[in-house]
């Protein structure tokens, strides 16, 4: 519970600060909604700012952390006047009609249920337990951006993580996860003032519903990816843009700017953003103007201001590991060493393959990837799966025709369709790395959804209303049966310990390590790269890290002597390795001759349980 | 009568436009698929579950 206050602290601190920084700007917004999270997108970018530069100046440490976050959320809570922020919602009105009522008592109800579920201990999935909460983590033990070298995403662009860091500070990791769910509830928010501000409030209220509905988001957005942050970003840049392109005010082009900064200083797929917006506002500032170099000059100065924001970014891999990307393009910056080279564009079938060097793809390409790219394929995943978009865009769409002539939902329609084809060529046709195009499309299906409830044939409209209330029940439903499983840890029945052992396979082995491993104890982790429950320093043995690779060497003595050298003193290891990871290149540990006959020499056993093993490096026994 | 139809309906038939049976075809669309989703994946029957506890 004062995980789910503190979150709502955060949240109206961000608030505060960031209308704070719009009102000195003297940006203008038409609703409530849409102030508040524009508000909220600025003050969280400003705190992520904050902790950027005490980790660069090497002081994000937790007490510092805690100590600055405290400050700022005194700040944001005075700043921010609740009373005037409330009266302005009474002003708005929105809860009269009973039909607008009901939709937002679902929404509610469906954000109220993914606050619990999100305010469990992290558990269950395996990138933010290895990447975006476990290194956050580090940062706070050594008190600056460390690179962590076998860590495959260690140089990627943090905001999120860094966000991250204030709720491991301040409280856990549940908090962090809250943090995350927060940048959902802001989209919903978000998408409610979008669809007021270019259609009406039945629209935004409709768009909110159906996005919230995506089981994509319900199950990514209480966890701590940083998905749903990047897209909560992006979707205020391509607002901004939307914002701009209608006043043609130079700070709202600023904006724009800084928001898109934000997106690509959360994850490379925020480059996208830049991929849409440059040349929306090199063709608006030409039309504008009539001359090409005035809108060649807008878009450099938005280029200009989101890559500042990304920059420190981009420097820190490029000192670290001689590559602004690493390990993406690897080949190209000639960057430290990776095993692996990750895919940047997806669905490449080589230059020989369709037009234009491969950019236009071939039939066989179309025909090999169809499955992959059907958004009707996308529907109908469900639970835990990265591409489960839900069905309302597949039910409802279609019925954007009947707007064709409404010149704002034409350029929607355009925009997702353009977006959708990035997420097909460049984002490996997976939704979760666009997100940002959901909104939007949320935003057109609410149109359609507004439409049919109310359309001028009764009838119809109160059938659509009675079945589109209806699938608010089941989604809602479904995330009940989501939130069921985390309920007693959530209400304080059962201890985050309990909790833990039971569902997280290493947490056993941890709990045993944290407690008994002496201070400067260094830990390998074999088989196994969730490493956010362990708190002494650790690294992978990941078959795609370059650092310790086991075909290096011939005998236990090599291998002992690299381990030495490593710093390492103990070792973590996976019972029986997974049939998909073994697969990958992680060895079968205690069926493999080497592993074996360096364990008979040197290792000795400290904990076991079903799951996991310790060892203790023992650097005398071979002899 | 069918200038009766035609007041009531805002001045014109609504039901000989091409317009009023897309939107007809559209609603049967949205109508069909959400219940083909919902009972397909489980939805339902999660329902049905949690009622009869």
């Amino acid at each position: 519970m004062i995980d789910l206050i503190s979150i709502l602290l955060l949240m109206l601190s961000a608030i505060g600060t960031g209308r704070e920084i719009l009102r000195r700007g003297q940006f203008a917004f038409t609703n409530p909604f849409e102030r508040a999270t524009f508000a909220a997108g600025i003050g969280y970018g400003s705190l992520a700012l904050t902790m950027l530069v005490l980790g660069i100046a090497g002081f994000l440490l937790p007490t510092v952390v805690a100590a600055v976050s405290v400050a700022w959320m005194v700040a944001g809570c005075y700043l921010v006047g609740v009373r005037g922020l409330v009266s302005r919602f009474r002003e708005s009105r929105f809860t009269r009609d009973p039909w607008r009522l009901l939709v937002v008592g679902f929404i509610a109800l469906g954000l109220v249920l993914t606050a619990l579920k999100a305010a469990a201990p992290p558990h269950g999935a395996t990138d933010p337990l290895a990447y975006q909460l476990a290194l956050p983590k580090i940062f706070l033990q050594k008190g600056f951006l460390s690179f962590e070298g076998t860590i495959t995403g260690a140089l990627y662009p943090d905001t999120m993580n860094l966000l991250y860091a204030v709720g491991l500070a301040l409280r856990e990791g549940s908090l962090a996860q809250l943090i995350h769910w927060s940048t959902l509830f802001l989209c919903v928010v978000g998408v409610i003032g979008f669809g007021e501000r270019y259609f009406n409030r039945d629209v935004g209220l409709c768009a909110g519903a159906i996005f919230l509905s995506m089981p994509l988001v319900t199950v990514f957005g209480t966890q701590g990816y940083i998905d749903v942050g990047l897209c909560f970003f992006q979707f205020l840049a391509f607002w901004a843009l939307a914002n701009w392109t209608q006043t043609r005010r130079t700070r709202e082009l600023v904006l724009t700017g800084l928001l898109a900064g934000l997106a690509i200083s959360t994850k490379h797929q925020g480059l996208a953003t830049l991929v849409v917006a440059v040349p929306v506002i090199v063709s608006v500032g030409l039309r504008t103007s009539g001359r090409l170099i005035s809108g060649l000059r807008l878009g450099a100065l938005f280029l200009a201001i989101a890559l500042a924001l990304a920059l420190p970014w981009y420097l820190r891999a490029w000192f670290m590991a001689g590559n602004p990307i690493w390990p993406l393009a690897n080949g190209l910056f000639g960057g430290l060493p990776f095993g692996n080279s990750p895919v940047i564009l997806s669905g490449q079938m080589g230059p020989d393959s369709g037009l234009l060097g491969g950019w236009i793809p071939s039939a066989k390409w179309w025909t090999s990837y169809l499955g992959a790219m059907s958004p009707w394929s996308w529907a109908f995943l469900k639970g835990g799966l990265q591409k489960a978009t839900g069905i309302h865009f597949i039910a409802l769409l279609p019925a954007t025709v009947l707007g064709w002539r409404h010149p704002r939902l034409r350029r929607l329609m355009v925009f997702c369709l353009c977006y959708y084809v990035i997420i097909i060529r460049a984002l490996h046709m997976n939704p979760r790395y666009g997100l940002v195009l959901f909104v939007f499309a949320s935003a057109a299906a609410g149109w359609a959804a507004a439409y049919f409830s109310r359309h001028e044939w009764r009838p119809a409209a109160l059938v659509f209303r009675a079945v589109f209330v209806s699938t608010l029940v089941l989604n809602v439903t479904w995330q009940y049966s989501l939130f069921e499983p985390v309920r007693d840890v959530v209400f304080g029945r059962e201890t985050p310990s309990q909790f833990l052992r039971a569902r997280e396979h290493n947490y056993g082995v941890f709990e045993f390590a944290n407690q008994h491993l002496p201070a400067k104890s260094k830990v390998l982790l074999q088989g196994m790269v969730r490493g956010f429950y362990l708190n002494a320093p650790y690294m992978w043995d990941h078959p795609h890290q370059a650092i310790l690779r086991y075909d290096d060497y011939t005998t236990p003595e090599d291998f002992l002597a690299r381990l030495r050298k490593l710093g390492i003193t103990h070792i973590a290891r996976v019972i029986r390795v997974s049939d998909t990871r073994h697969a990958m290149g992680f060895p079968q540990y205690f069926l493999d001759p080497f592993h074996e006959s360096f364990r008979q020499k040197y290792l000795k056993l400290l904990y076991r349980d079903q799951m996991c093993v310790l060892f203790e490096i023992h650097h005398g026994n071979g002899n | 009568m069918k200038d009766m139809i035609n007041q009531r309906d805002g001045g014109t038939n609504q039901w000989l436009r091409p317009r009023r049976w897309i939107e007809l075809v559209l609603l049967s669309w949205a109508i069909g698929i959400f219940y083909y989703y919902y009972s397909l994946l489980g939805y339902i029957d999660l329902l049905r579950d949690l009622l009869s506890r």
